[in-house]
């Protein structure tokens, strides 16, 4: 597994310098954003900044609870179904995550008290001088680099050092959706589940182990997010190999060293960074940018889990597009099991999702990938690094796919939002007089015709991303292209595919 | 530790706002949205549940409704008292008629609730249903204002929807089953006696079903049991017309061929006034749900049942 | 390492857009001619949560002469584009149509009729809340000739052939 999801300790002539950087990590088309607006730099330097935008969604998201235990338990009068499922559900994947990478982690509620009781403080920061061991009043709790933590502060085990649980937890997750999109009970008990576990996973593993190896949302986030216009990044590495400090990574008195143990000189990716904006508070030589850049820049897969996830999300795009907006019955009742008592239905679509997701498209995938690699001849680069290479396209295309998808629930059900806005609970309120309007599609009939540009933007990004791959991976272009082939034919059929399910 | 004043403010802020979203919510709706702060009267709140056909007077919320079986309401009410009425959908539209209290049918939707005041000014028991379709139970969706002093007591059809078909069933037998387990008597009222009324219909009440033997002219009890032994046999009766089994047989085949379409394919409600809205209680195409036999047994438990006297103010 | 991200030049561009748009135009024209328009008497039949027909497949200019029936509780029928909402009873042959776009024009007939004058994929939802899966309650109705579809089609290919001839091109080594 990579090394900058692992925090190794920190010794004390600090970690070595990492390797220089990649053109597209540093210089390159890139705007610093904190450069470019000082009272964004101010804002996200402050120490009581993630309490400020953390905060208030805890606040909203207990509300949520609330309204799913002692509200309505009619799905679509209940604002937790409405908020989490349509509307947050539709900004995340069509307009945080494209454009501002893991821009929800940064206010995200679940790790609030857990990192609460981790750090004892909300704003503070609890660090040592390095020159004298006596800095704190108690000794107690964990130190690592500068910075005191309290509970047990455990590694997180090597085994499960990848997105792997997070891939079954997705897909476990979707294979209940009928019941979790509908019922507002489940959504609490899911949720609930959620922000408790990662409360307790706080008080035992460092950092924030819930959000890098075990929420199902980080899972998905943490792939689309390469493709994301924003990024946060080492300014001038060479500054970070002079520097003594390494206040980013081990902490120091200005902020906590990073939550999720990554060390921000060798960020190249943004999958596992939850832009928390700790680093840009540490590092004492105000050497972190937060960059605009070109849609689709991170372009490596670096194991195996990252790409299944990428065919997992695949399968469930393709999934609910066929159960959910999909006109055939049986679907929904296989998949509405509790009310539908179809057991056998639904532990068949069970297997056929699972089978889907983790064997059957992989498997297509791999044929495709292994029929390139025979059509181009003896090649330098090994079987993983072409599979890796090959899946990446699925990235930018699988973000496409999500919009499109997502597109129809917020249009034809938007109205909804306006309904809950004003009867959270669905008590009889009226609190801005939008709860009596009434359920009213907008423009679904203009649905597939914003469908077929995301998607044929998708599959364009798809095959020029596999074409760079291929060039990258292989000599010589003749032998890129055969290489390709294959797999752009596969990437081109899923779109044509999906064209049919949602023109055809 | 660095910055320990705004710690505290930040514990603060968080521990106030915490507490704030947690009681806000019912503050608000005790004091500010629940009625009951601003009227003086009594608030009865009944929820409509669809899976069990029931209005209940508990409180159904997203966290109870599925583990909990409630308990159908019966409130108790005193003449002359008013009473502020809101009704609740815990899932499914529903319709709230309670043709006796004057009210017509009043849309109730989920997460939304209907407010009206009702005030009963004579004493009973006063049949209140849900008039539009709402789930398998929809037909035996009752339940009852019982206004001091009651004067009938209240047949939970609970038992009969879960009852079993009963065993080597008479045709008359199986077809007082179908009677009680399609819950006719909601409309019909108990024992097919009638009485219910039906706003805004020609006839007033929906029409009673005790006298359909001798509106068939079927006056005497071997006559009547001649027609049910045929049905029985399941000899179409068209075929006796050679050698009829009772006199005036063409009134009873022509009485008998009216009822059975009728049960079939449902009839329309006439209104009273052109102008005013659609009768509520409508007679549904059975058909799509019973076979021929079925309705058969249905017509000859019909003929078994004797008209009798109802008291006004009562819906039995 | 990552892999280079260039910019595609604007030739590479071009050639796309225009693979892009001949295949759309090709889709477009290969489109199936539908049937000559006709009059068709439907039922529909809805039931938790579906509709039977589930796809519906007509040719533009039919008249269609529509039905409803409801196999349990009360259901809608919201039909995209063409104005059009029903609610449908169980056990009564009437239904109540109305115009989304005029509140309050309900009436209740045996039968209505609606022109099929718009082509492509309009689906159908359910718009009466029947229960949980209320919100996923839909069909399909596809009026030949979809138009959107085979362009569509073409358009996807025209990405990949236009991509191809892009990776063809010679180019000097960067």
């Amino acid at each position: 597994m990579t090394t900058d999801r692992n925090l190794h300790g920190v010794s004390s002539s600090g970690p070595t310098a990492g390797p220089t950087p990649t053109e597209d990590s540093a210089g390159g088309r890139r705007v610093d954003l904190l450069r470019l607006f000082p009272p964004l730099k101010w804002f996200v330097s402050r120490r009581w900044f993630q309490f400020a935008v953390v905060f208030p969604t805890l606040l909203l998201f207990l509300l949520f609870l609330l309204a799913g235990v002692f509200g309505s338990p009619v799905g679509n009068r209940n604002i937790i179904v409405v908020f989490v499922w349509i509307l947050w559900w539709f900004l995340l994947i069509s307009v945080m995550v494209p454009f501002a990478s893991r821009v929800w982690c940064t206010v995200c509620p679940f790790p609030f008290f857990g990192e609460w009781l981790q750090r004892r403080s909300l704003v503070a920061v609890r660090a040592i001088d390095p020159k004298q061991r006596t800095g704190e009043e108690s000794e107690s709790g964990v130190l690592i680099g500068r910075n005191r933590y309290f509970g047990l502060n455990r590694r997180w085990p090597k085994a499960l050092s990848s997105i792997w649980l997070q891939n079954i937890g997705f897909l476990a997750l979707c294979t209940f959706s009928a019941l979790l999109l509908t019922r507002p009970i489940v959504s609490v008990m899911i949720l609930g589940f959620l922000i408790l576990l990662a409360t307790v996973l706080h008080l035992i593993y460092r950092h924030r182990a819930f959000c890098s190896y075990v929420c199902p949302v980080s899972g998905f986030l943490s792939l689309y997010a390469m493709t994301s216009m924003m990024e946060i990044r080492s300014a001038d590495t060479d500054v970070c190999a002079q520097c003594g400090d390494k206040g980013c990574l081990a902490g120091n008195d200005a902020g906590w060293g990073c939550a999720w143990g990554i060390y921000p000189s060798k960020l190249d990716r943004n999958n596992y960074c939850g832009l928390c904006m700790e680093c840009v508070k540490s590092c004492p030589h105000d050497n972190m940018a937060l960059n605009l850049r070109p849609f689709g820049s991170d372009t490596q897969l670096k194991g195996y889990d990252e790409a299944w996830k990428a065919f997992i999300m695949l399968a469930l795009a393709l999934a609910y597009s066929v159960i959910f907006l999909g006109p055939w019955g049986f679907l929904k009742d296989w998949a509405n099991v509790t009310e539908s008592k179809e057991v056998g239905g639904f532990l068949l679509y069970t297997v056929i999702l699972w089978a889907g997701a983790l064997v059957v498209i992989p498997g297509i995938f791999a044929l495709a990938v292994w029929i390139g690699r025979r059509l181009a001849g003896p090649h330098e680069a090994s079987a993983k690094q072409v599979f890796l290479g090959f899946a990446y396209p699925l990235v930018p295309l699988g973000l496409l796919v999500w919009v499109a998808f997502s597109l129809p629930l917020l249009l034809v059900n938007g109205s909804y939002i306006l309904m809950v806005l004003s009867d959270p609970f669905g008590w009889g309120w009226n609190l801005f007089g939008t709860a009596n309007v009434a359920w009213t599609p907008v423009v679904p009939q203009w649905v597939p015709y914003l469908q077929v540009p995301l998607l044929l933007v998708g599959l364009a990004y798809a095959l020029k991303a596999g074409w760079d791959q291929a060039t990258r991976l292989f000599g010589r272009q003749s032998q890129a292209l055969k290489a390709f082939a294959p797999v752009a034919v596969v990437l081109t059929v899923t779109v044509l595919y999906f064209f049919k399910l949602y023109t055809g | 530790m660095k910055a320990l004043g705004m710690e505290r403010a930040a514990v603060g802020i968080t521990i106030v706002g915490i507490l704030a979203v947690l009681i806000l919510p019912f503050l608000y709706e005790s004091w500010v949205s629940r009625p009951a702060a601003r009227a003086d009267m009594r608030v009865i709140t009944l929820t409509a549940i669809a899976e069990t056909g029931i209005w209940t007077t508990e409180e159904v919320r997203g966290g109870n409704y599925f583990a909990k079986t409630f308990a159908p309401a019966r409130p108790e009410l005193e003449v002359g008292e008013s009473v502020l009425l809101r009704l609740k959908s815990a899932d499914v539209i529903h319709d709230f008629y309670c043709p006796d209290l004057g009210i017509e049918p009043v849309e109730v939707y989920p997460g939304k609730v209907e407010e009206l005041v009702i005030t009963p000014d004579a004493p009973g028991a006063f049949d209140f249903y849900c008039t539009t379709v709402c789930g398998q139970a929809h037909f035996r969706m009752r339940g009852q204002f019982i206004v001091r002093p009651a004067t009938s007591t209240f047949e939970d059809p609970g038992e009969y929807w879960l009852a079993e078909p009963p065993e080597d069933p008479s045709l008359v037998e199986r077809g007082e089953w179908l009677f009680k387990r399609h819950a006719c008597f909601s409309c019909h009222g108990e024992g097919g006696h009638g009485g219910v009324r039906n706003a805004n219909y020609v006839k007033g009440t929906v029409p009673a079903l005790d006298s359909m033997a001798s509106e068939a002219s079927l006056y005497y009890p071997e006559d009547i049991e001649a027609i049910v032994s045929a049905l029985q046999k399941e000899i179409p009766l068209e075929d006796l017309w050679d050698d009829p089994p009772v006199p005036l047989f063409n009134v009873v085949l022509a009485k008998y061929q009216a009822v059975r379409e009728l049960i079939r394919s449902g009839v329309p409600a006439g209104k009273l006034d052109q102008e005013g809205p659609i009768p509520p209680l409508v007679m549904p195409a059975w058909g799509q749900v019973l076979s021929d036999s079925d309705i058969d047994a249905l017509i000859a438990y019909l003929l078994t049942l004797e008209p009798q006297e109802h008291v006004a103010g009562t819906s039995g | 390492m990552q892999a280079r991200t260039r910019f595609p030049q604007a030739i590479d561009l071009l050639i796309v857009s225009l693979s892009v748009v001949f295949g759309g135009i090709v889709g477009f024209m290969t489109t199936p001619l539908p049937a000559p328009p006709q009059e068709r008497e439907i039922t529909i039949r809805a039931r938790q949560y579906a509709y039977e027909p589930e796809v519906l497949r007509v040719n533009k200019g039919d008249t269609l002469r529509l039905k409803f029936i409801s196999e349990d509780v009360v259901h809608g029928f919201f039909l995209e584009g063409y104005d059009l909402n029903v609610k449908i009873f169980p056990l009564e042959p009437e239904f109540e149509v109305s115009r989304p776009s005029k509140p309050g024009s309900g009436e209740r007939v045996q039968e209505v009729a609606v022109t099929v004058d718009r082509e492509g994929k309009f689906r159908y939802r359910c718009s009466h809340t029947c229960g949980y899966m209320h919100p996923f309650m839909q069909g399909e109705m596809i009026v030949a000739p979809n138009r959107l579809f085979s362009t569509s089609i073409g358009m996807g290919l025209g990405v990949l052939f236009g991509g191809l001839i892009v990776a063809a091109r010679k180019r000097k080594p960067v």
